[in-house]
């Protein structure tokens, strides 16, 4: 009984991951896909352009934490 | 046990998402889905970090289970990640410098997917403890 809940815990934990890994996952295969389409392929200036949009959910993320580190309520 | 279920889980759901994907075929689509991978990952981290704490110091959202001084850490380790997949799409094929280390571009990028999937597992049990 414990390991039959402990799988339906990790099994939601996943599918929480998966809400938000496999819309990126969808997103750069949906452009790889199109480029094949069009008789193209995924250039490294498409990657680019995926790496500025990471760069700025990472420095987005990191501006969260530290204003979070910075309140004077978080436990240290 | 617990091993063997969670390895039979994780088969069942990457196998039911890999089936919807477009299957890479060039070294820079490969390094792409890393890319992809990593901003979901960070996504997920920002949503498992507390944001505000209670003046008696417990965290104001339920199931954000990570303290922001911890996810600075896993953030920088998806960092490194992302900096060696960029680094690996840039190198020679003969090879170059990963991060410090001589590689491949091949090597470079297994090792921004190693490190990927060291995320991946410690969010996962943040996830499992947020619940």
């Amino acid at each position: 009984m414990a390991e039959a809940l402990m799988l339906v815990q990790f099994l939601n934990a996943l599918a929480t991951a998966g809400a938000n890994i496999l819309p990126m996952l969808e997103k750069v295969s949906t452009l790889i896909q199109k480029r094949r389409t069009e008789g193209r392929i995924f250039t490294k200036e498409d990657l680019e352009a995926l790496l500025d949009e990471g760069d700025a959910l990472e420095a987005a993320a990191r501006k969260q934490f530290q204003d979070t580190l910075s309140d004077p309520n978080t436990p240290h | 046990m617990k091993r063997i279920l969670a390895v039979i889980a994780l088969a069942l759901l990457l196998g039911g998402c890999a089936a919807n994907l477009t299957k890479p075929e060039t070294f820079i689509e490969r390094a792409a889905y890393a890319e992809a991978s990593a901003q979901g990952y960070i996504k997920t981290l920002s949503a498992l970090t507390c944001q505000k704490y209670t003046a008696a110091g417990v965290c104001a959202s339920p199931g954000r289970p990570l303290h922001p001084a911890r996810s600075v850490g896993y953030l920088d380790t998806l960092s490194k990640a992302r900096a060696a997949a960029k680094i690996a799409i840039g190198m020679p094929l003969t090879g170059g410098e990963c991060l410090g280390q001589p590689s491949t571009p091949e090597a470079c990028l297994a090792l921004a997917s190693s490190m990927l999937l060291e995320v991946e597992r410690i969010l996962t049990e943040a996830q499992t403890k947020g619940k």
